[in-house]
């Protein structure tokens, strides 16, 4: 560039500069005042449109605060990208279960072997959902929430100490660390804690010193404690087996280690070590163990992705779920869409209210850039107002929001620096993404036509303006499809073909502290008048403790690998179980501590034709002789299948044993209660509870509640559901009102001319209500496929699934065009009513 | 000022075309008062239109103070219009979500007026158009006679050497047309040239000439004075 130009250029720009900035700010400030002065002259207008735009915001945010909370577990860890935990797929014949705990003796055996690995620290959950209780001086309380951890617990994980040593605090055995609630719970402070020694009940554990006190662990991780107990000399977890899976075992990598090339090197390492476990646990080499069907298959998890990819055997809390993640995005930007497409909707219909005043400025210098600022400036102030209203909706809506998703959100997490501009850029881009269109048809507009009041909205702005009503209401009818399809199959799972009675049944548990008095305490219950009866288990349906077991018909080769459980002669009559052959266990055979009895697929499964009186046997120690020899077992009964385990899962062989052969010791005791006076029969229960075990607590539970138990994630995703359909629903309606009201305004004259040739108010509403309708009617048509793939898809899940059926399309389809009538006739029937004088006067 | 010479506009629908300007051709000096005249349909708001360069013509030259316009964009138009001509209209046409005092503003801010040199000037023109006590009202507190006074203000605040009037008075009692009508010729006298339409015989009387159209095109030319 020359001199002269150059200065020319700048002298231009110097001279210009001013002028343009006091010009941009006059702008600025006129568009402001009139985007005010509009939203304020078209009250319920503006409303809807910021209502809408709001609702939509919230949600997004609801769902912005529930994934960051979900994707964010474990991350207060600062080893959270070198810590894996060490997981395994068990291969047994014919099927497969994966643990998140592996034997015990692999942690140091894999240190000891891989080179990159730092450290490895176990963690054992030995109270597995029940209780044990800590007693100091006067003060005692049921403890939920206790581990067993190795000493390197805190090298590995960090946590804030508030007294005591991290580097020494397991060191030794019989210690424990407790975390700041409880150590205040029992002495009032951490300070207090250290040196105190806590009583626990039972003889599995001693007198437990504190040796320190942390912080309490965070809740977003993947497992949670109140206290920490050491491993340190404890044989328990000291004794070497490589093959029965117990600890859960976390590998800290060096920084520079592959966890590909440390699962690389597993196989040969679990072989050299498993190999003489098996021989003396089965009596077979590793390569017979293999080839008959067994085998492992350990891997590494990330501990940042524990949370929402791992859904093993023996979690230490219920995971969360990618899927949902997934689905919530997908939602959340669904609903972000319809809240857009209503202004857009609402902005372009109502244009022609705006055409004059663009005409106006057109006429009087504005070029078309201007106007787009000018309406791209009013849809971001609307779109901050909406911002505005949403946090304070949010704010309303959070406490619904965690008891329906079990979340513990709080507002307060979006307020960083980063959020807040995070939040005011999607505030800006929503302003622009639903203010563009309506900006550009506005600038459009040419001013002879508008100023003359030959102002129509063109063809193509009804077309886009439906084509978008027709794309919100689909959504809506999807997710309402979705909402009945997850609730049918929600009442299939908890309902009435389980194969057994889940009403009225209550489970005693800690039924093992009765021990010798466990018959006399049930034959005590059935003398209360509510209870129908009793009866001794060791696990009833929808529980995780069917444990494993492996039966064959005497003298066969073939063992079948099933499920078992240990029950007294009432569980047939209190559960309502049916049976398909033979009888029940009965007290008055006394030989039937040695019978058993299959359900039908156990039968099938061991290819029994006449499965009454066959000869039975067992490898399972508890089963047979204190020498190990086998005792010969009898197929007395076979019970009608049942659903004692999820409806995920196939009904797989389950054989009964007699609680008799156990001094009919029992950890639960499940009572039929009848169902009137339900709650004095509980208390007299109780009382009968406090006779025979005067120190611990009664606790129980509702067989109905454990299966919906069962059932959490999918109870949530149903709740979830019906949350978000309901408010796309309610968003969608909105800008149907709005849309309606407009359109009835429009047709003002129409109608008046309508009314004075004769028509009747019913017609009028008819035919201001069909259009809309015929919108939402095709609506339904695009939403039916859509939904029938996402459900089908959704219902593979389920081994035992209901089948997709007509009348969920139909009513879901119903529900949202009553809705439309509701939202439509409420201005039809108030324009059809209007004096036609008044509004052809208005000409 | 302006001359024109063989315009042609056609409105166009799918299956008709209508000829709303035929060959027309008209000469306007600097500081004249023209009215024109004809039945609804002739092609009178046509020729306005294009005069305000608010439409373009599909044929023909339009020269404005020597230069050819015909063929200007958008941008051209809106800047030559901002400058040079004001426009009142029949049905007043205030934004009704701006005061008084702001409709009358806004011309200045699109020429990027800066503000006390604003101020100023509305205050002037409002004093002169008596509507001054009314400067924080919005449009529809006001009469019609006093919107049209608000809008000829709008009109005249930027100096404008040309005002495109279409039908004025259409919307008015008599007493406030004749009104609105002596300020334009008051305005006229200050040399600001006015094209009028006007179905109005007694307000053509105003002017210096009267343009009598039929089917787009010129028919007879009175002059007045």
């Amino acid at each position: 560039m020359d001199k002269p130009l150059q200065r020319t250029f700048l002298y231009k720009w110097k001279s210009n500069k001013d002028a343009f900035f006091t010009k941009s700010t006059v702008m600025i400030n006129n568009y402001l005042t009139i985007a005010i002065r509009n939203i304020l002259k078209r009250k319920i207008f503006s409303l809807i449109n910021i209502l809408g735009l709001a609702t939509g915001m919230a949600i997004c945010l609801l769902i912005v605060l529930f994934i960051k909370s979900e994707t964010g577990f474990d991350s207060s860890q600062s080893k959270s990208d070198r810590i894996y935990r060490m997981v395994v797929d068990r291969k047994y014949p014919g099927r497969s279960t994966s643990y998140s705990f592996i034997p015990q003796s692999y942690a140091s055996a894999i240190q000891q072997e891989i080179p990159g690995v730092e450290e490895s620290v176990r963690i054992f959950n030995f109270i597995g959902g029940g209780s044990f209780q800590l007693k100091y001086e006067d003060k005692s309380f049921e403890e939920t929430s206790a581990l067993f951890a190795d000493s390197n617990f805190f090298k590995v994980f960090n946590a804030e100490f508030l007294a005591g040593n991290p580097e020494n605090a397991l060191n030794k055995l019989n210690t424990m660390v407790l975390t700041e609630t409880s150590a205040r719970k029992y002495f009032g402070s951490a300070e207090n804690a250290i040196g105190k020694v806590l009583q626990p009940e039972g003889n599995f554990l001693q007198p437990l010193e504190i040796t320190a006190v942390c912080k309490d662990w965070p809740e977003n991780s993947h497992f949670t404690f109140d206290m920490l107990l050491s491993t340190a000399g404890n044989n328990n977890f000291n004794d070497i087996n490589y093959v029965n899976f117990a600890a859960h075992t976390y590998l800290l990598l060096n920084q520079n280690t592959n966890p590909g090339s440390v699962e690389a090197k597993m196989p040969n390492i679990i072989e050299k070590y498993a190999a003489g476990n098996i021989e003396q646990q089965f009596g077979i080499s590793f390569k017979q163990f293999q080839d008959a069907g067994n085998g492992y298959h350990y891997y590494l998890q990330p501990l940042p992705k524990i949370h929402l990819i791992s859904h093993l055997e023996g979690e230490l809390k219920p995971n969360g779920s990618l899927t949902a993640i997934y689905i919530f995005g997908i939602v959340a930007f669904f609903i972000m869409l319809i809240a857009c497409i209503n202004f857009i909707n609402l902005s372009t219909a109502r244009s022609s209210e705006r055409a004059k005043e663009v005409g106006i400025r057109k006429t009087f210098g504005s070029d078309k850039k201007m106007l787009i600022t000018q309406f791209l400036t009013e849809s971001a102030i609307i779109s901050f107002i909406g911002m505005i209203l949403s946090i304070g909706l949010v704010f309303l809506l959070i406490p619904l929001f965690n008891q329906i998703s079990g979340k513990n959100l709080h507002l307060q997490n979006l307020f960083s620096i980063a959020n807040i501009l995070v939040l005011i850029a999607f505030t800006l881009f929503i302003g622009f993404i639903a203010g563009l269109y309506p900006a550009f048809v506005l600038s459009s507009f040419r001013p002879i036509q508008v100023l003359r009041g030959k102002f129509k909205s063109g063809s193509f702005g009804l077309a886009l303006r439906n084509g978008l009503v027709i794309f919100q209401f689909a959504v809506s009818v999807i997710l309402i499809i979705c909402t009945i399809v997850v609730n049918s199959q929600m009442k299939y799972m908890t309902g009435e073909k389980l194969g057994f009675n889940k009403e009225h049944t209550i489970i005693i548990e800690r039924a093992d502290l009765l021990q010798d008095k466990t018959r006399a305490f049930k034959n005590e219950l059935k003398k209360i008048s509510g209870v129908e009866n009793a009866s001794g288990a060791s696990a009833l349906p929808g529980q995780p403790n069917y444990f494993g077991v492996s039966w064959q018909e005497k003298g066969s080769k073939e063992p079948m690998t099933g499920r078992g459980i240990i029950v007294d002669d009432q569980y047939l009559a209190t559960l309502g179980l049916e049976l398909s052959a033979g009888r029940f266990f009965s007290q008055d055979y006394p030989t039937d501590s040695l019978a058993v009895i299959l359900n039908e697929r156990a039968v099938n499964e061991m290819g029994l034709k006449d499965p009454v009186n066959t000869r039975v046997t067992t490898p399972e120690g508890i089963y047979n002789a204190p020498d190990g020899s086998q005792n010969i077992y009898t197929v007395i009964g076979v019970v009608k299948d049942f659903h004692y385990q999820s409806l995920h899962q196939p009904i797989t062989p389950l054989v009964f044993t007699n609680s008799a052969k156990f001094r009919d010791e029992t950890g639960l005791i499940a009572v039929r209660v009848k169902g009137n006076n339900f709650k004095s029969t509980v208390q007299e229960i109780e009382n009968k509870w406090k006779e025979f075990i005067k120190d611990r607590n009664f606790h129980y539970s509702f067989l109905d509640k454990t299966i919906e138990a069962q059932y959490l994630s999918e109870s949530r995703t149903q709740k979830i559901f019906t949350f978000f359909s309901s408010l796309a629903i309610f968003i969608a309606c909105i800008g149907l009102l709005g849309l309606a009201a407009y359109t009835t305004q429009q047709r003002t004259r129409e109608i008046g001319i309508r009314k004075v040739l004769g028509a009747s108010v019913g017609s009028i509403v008819s035919m201001l209500s069909r259009d809309f309708l015929k919108l939402v009617a095709l609506a339904s048509l695009i939403a039916f496929p859509v939904a029938w793939m996402a459900m089908h898809k959704w219902l593979q899940d389920f081994t035992y699934r209901i089948s997709i059926a007509w009348w969920m399309f139909i009513s879901a389809a119903v529900v949202a065009i009553l809705v439309a009538i509701l939202t439509i006739s409420f201005q039809a029937i108030k324009a059809a009513n209007a004096n036609p004088v008044k509004s052809l006067r208005t000409e | 000022m302006i001359n024109i010479t063989n315009l042609e506009k056609y409105y166009r629908t799918e299956e008709v075309e209508t000829v709303a300007l035929n060959k027309l051709s008209i000469t306007v000096k600097e500081g004249e008062f023209v009215a024109i005249m004809g039945p609804s349909g002739c092609g009178k708001s046509t020729l306005l239109n294009i005069l305000g360069l608010l439409d373009d013509p599909d044929n023909g030259s339009y020269l404005f103070n020597g230069t050819e316009v015909a063929k200007y964009n958008e941008r051209k138009r809106a800047d030559l219009r901002k400058r040079n001509i004001g426009f009142v209209f029949q049905s007043f046409n205030l934004i009704d979500e701006l005061t008084v005092f702001e409709n009358v503003e806004l011309p200045l801010i699109y020429t990027g007026i800066k503000g006390p040199e604003r101020k100023k000037r509305v205050e002037d023109v409002l004093d002169k158009m008596q509507i001054m006590h009314r400067r924080n009202h919005f449009p529809q507190q006001l009469s019609g006679g006093q919107q049209q006074r608000v809008a000829v203000a709008r009109a005249v605040v930027n100096n404008p050497k040309l005002i495109l009037a279409d039908e004025p008075t259409g919307n008015l009692d008599s007493s406030n047309g004749n009104e609105v009508m002596q300020l334009l010729t008051d305005l006229n006298e200050q040399g600001t040239t006015i094209i009028m339409v006007t179905h109005s015989e007694h307000d053509a009387k105003y002017s210096h000439r009267i343009i009598r159209m039929l089917d787009g095109q010129t028919v007879t030319e009175n002059i007045l004075v």
